[in-house]
């Protein structure tokens, strides 16, 4: 705590702008909410028996904390300002502290996913890859002799026959392995009969067994043999015939260590153990919206407190807005046509009018409350402005069937545009705000 | 120096049910103005006005040397003046934080912050109540807390509207010696303009007054000069006796009576002693007594 009050009196003596931020309590505060519940998690383990974990409740619940944490961080945000209390900031504390808002976000979305990440974490650690592995071979391999009846002959000789079946459905083995027989370049073996000796097969079926129960809550307690006498009955007929391949599973919770092998093996071939949290385009979704937040927060520091209500209602109100217009324009206008260009043109019609009115309010000698309003709304609005230029000019070029990698990189330059623009705005716009917020009133 | 001054100033409400009208004053380094008048009078609309918080309609202000307001930004106006509006607004955490915060964005780092902070604190009488909060302070010492915030941004110009306006008296009395002596102080070179409806206590500490009334400047000037021209007496009077009585004393030229306060307009030639005198011959207790020939309160009656 002593370490805390000395950089707390520090930051307020030296780095004022700093200081109001907070963020030397909330980040800590922050990164001991994440680790309690990451590692709380991931102290409770996960027993292979059980089910994956799964963390939908948990996300939810973990909303209504978050949204205390961040009400009372920004609470604290509206108790001090710099720029209202006649101090000065210069451009970099501004990028500075808007880079604090957009940490202080992460962080409480880090929160949010904690027990997620924490979950996969475990899985991840928790799982020993060569027995897992082992384990879907002894299930895949026993699978017919212990779940298919119409699948297994026993022949006079005493020799099993049985046509394989995986127990685990893999994408990966399939791809590996069977990709060729699909397009029916190689010869296809994945039906053919196979036949084992009986002690061959009574080791085989000891094996899924007991791979079997580690992953069950009930487990298999019939004998291999037992298993093996239920498939006394059939004999090889007709070798030709195809069989109806239909696995019948014993067990009540076959489907659930199907699922869950699957997509253990999933995780271990294709090392995507975190998910969507591997996914670019998850972070880079998160994080722009963050940093819409994070630009709230920065226009809430700049702005008047009555104007940033309605603009902030203002931009709240968008999307219902958006929808009255598509209404009047292509339900009662009847206006039909690329629907991607109609719209965009809506949006840049929009972005027009509001330039307009927020600049004329800009060159005003007194405070104009629109101009006011539709900066913010403006500046908030900038950085989705190379969307809608694109789904103007450039969308319609675009074939479906080709989007590949030019279409991944054009979204990428939306984006990164959105960035730059969105950033640059902090700049380009602080002393207009700086005169909006000094401007005598009209009344 | 002239920080302030306006000439033919005019503001008019978009209800239109208020004007302020013709208003000219001018506001210099070391001096005072109290704005006195009625509710609703228009001294706030004058205060906001100069503080830059609202615009006029017409007329020319020019600030700090007479530079007029093309010539400079509101911002920088802005920056110089330390307008404390009727409601103060509350402050959070420990009082002395806030006014470390100040200091240090005005670019007083570390101790010397400190340092002039505990300087400001002194001299207000505040260091006791330093660590405190907001909701643990009266009226008077966050008055008191808000003045010295706003002193810690140097300003050349103090407007402060209403400041005494929910104080007791000694709270007020307190006040208003700070200010005059801050003002006073010829390091700061600053200018305060306040209003007020405590007219005795404005004009102690005023070297002008601005009286307005209905929006229109009835008189605007220095204290001393106040009923300079006046074409009689006025005084403000509670006793036991009757207005008839009070009637018989010569060269009294009219009586009114406000509550228990009779408000007598007398010939210039009777002095306030000769005007009690007669009072005091005809049996009557004096339980009140003002002269206001020299002062605005005169103004509210006429």
């Amino acid at each position: 705590m002593k370490l805390f009050k000395k950089l707390d009196n520090y930051l307020l003596h030296y780095y004022p702008s700093i200081w109001i931020t907070r963020v030397h309590y909330f980040l800590p505060i922050g990164l001991g909410i994440f680790a309690l519940l990451f590692f709380s998690n991931l102290a409770i383990g996960w027993n292979p028996k059980s089910e994956l974990p799964d963390a939908s409740i948990a996300v939810v619940l973990m909303i209504i904390p978050v949204l205390l944490y961040l009400v009372y961080w920004f609470i604290f945000q509206s108790r001090y300002n710099v720029l209202k209390s006649g101090g000065k900031m210069k451009v970099g504390f501004e990028y500075l502290n808007y880079f604090i808002y957009l940490l202080v976000f992460f962080m409480a979305f880090m929160i949010i996913c904690a027990i997620p990440i924490s979950n996969y974490a475990k899985l991840k650690y928790g799982v020993d890859r060569a027995e897992l592995l082992k384990d879907i071979d002894n299930l895949n391999a026993g699978n017919t002799l212990v779940n298919s009846t119409n699948q297994v002959v026993v022949l006079a000789s005493g020799t099993i026959r049985f046509i394989p079946s995986n127990f685990v459905y893999s994408d990966y083995y399939y791809d590996e392995y069977y990709y060729d027989d699909y397009y029916g370049t190689t010869e296809a073996n994945y039906n053919d009969w196979t036949g084992v000796t009986r002690n061959e097969a009574l080791i085989i079926i000891k094996e899924y067994v007991r791979s079997y129960n580690k992953y069950s809550n009930y487990p298999i307690t019939n004998s291999a043999q037992n298993i093996l006498k239920e498939h006394e009955g059939f004999y090889e007929t007709d070798t030709d015939d195809d069989y109806y391949v239909d696995d019948y599973y014993y067990y009540d919770d076959e489907w659930e260590i199907q699922y869950k092998l699957g997509t253990l093996e999933r995780n271990i071939t294709t090392d995507e153990w975190y998910g969507e949290f591997q996914e670019p385009w998850f972070w880079k979704f998160a994080i722009g919206i963050m940093a819409f937040l994070a630009l709230l927060v920065w226009q809430f520091k700049q702005m008047k407190l009555r104007h940033f209500v309605f603009g902030f209602i203002s931009i709240c109100l968008t999307p219902l807005l958006m929808a009255i217009v598509g209404v009047i324009v292509f339900e009662l206008l009847g206006i039909r046509g690329n629907e991607e260009v109609v719209v965009s043109f809506v949006a840049l019609f929009a972005y027009a009018i509001i330039i307009f009115f927020a600049f004329r309010g800009y060159m005003s000698k007194t405070l104009n409350n629109t101009g006011y309003v539709l900066m913010m709304y403006l500046q908030f609005a900038l950085p989705l402005l190379p969307m809608f230029l694109w789904l103007f000019f450039g969308y319609h070029r675009y074939d479906y069937y080709y989007w590949g990698d030019r279409g991944e990189f054009m979204l990428n330059f939306i984006y990164y545009s959105g960035w730059v623009l969105g950033l640059a705005s902090i700049v380009a716009l602080k002393p207009v705000y700086t005169k909006f917020r000094s401007l005598p009133a009209r009344s | 120096m002239n920080l302030f001054s306006c000439t033919h100033l005019y503001k008019q409400y978009r209800s239109g049910a208020f004007t302020l009208s013709d208003i000219s004053l001018e506001l210099r380094t070391g001096e005072i103005t109290g704005v006195v008048g009625e509710n609703g009078n228009g001294k706030t609309t004058l205060l906001r006005i100069i503080a830059g918080d609202l615009a006029h309609d017409s007329g020319e202000l020019n600030y700090f040397g007479n530079n007029a307001i093309e010539v400079l930004t509101w911002d920088h106006i802005q920056s110089r003046i330390a307008y404390i509006p009727q409601r103060i607004p509350q402050w959070y955490g420990i009082l002395k934080t806030n006014l470390i915060f100040q200091a240090s964005i005005l670019g007083k780092k570390g101790k010397e912050a400190d340092l002039l902070v505990d300087e400001l604190l002194e001299k207000l009488g505040l260091t006791e109540y330093a660590n405190l909060r907001w909701k643990e302070i009266s009226t008077g010492y966050r008055l008191r807390f808000q003045l010295a915030k706003m002193l810690l941004t140097n300003p050349d110009l103090l407007v402060l509207d209403e400041p005494i306006a929910n104080l007791d008296i000694n709270a007020q009395g307190k006040f208003l010696s700070d200010l005059k002596n801050i003002v006073s102080e010829k390091k700061r070179n600053v200018s305060a303009i306040l209003s007020s409806q405590q007219l005795h206590e404005i004009e102690n500490v005023s070297d002008s007054i601005v009286f307005l009334k209905k929006g229109a400047m009835i008189y605007s000037g220095e204290v001393s000069k106040i009923g300079e021209k006046r074409a009689d007496n006025e005084f403000e009077i509670h006793t036991s006796l009757e207005e008839d009585t009070l009637k018989t004393i010569n060269g009294i030229t009219s009586i009114t009576k406000i509550g228990k306060t009779f408000h007598v307009k007398i010939s210039l030639d009777i002095s306030p002693e000769q005007f009690l005198q007669e009072v005091i011959k005809k049996g009557g207790k004096v339980l009140y007594f003002r002269d206001i020939s020299s002062s605005t309160r005169r103004l509210f009656n006429n």
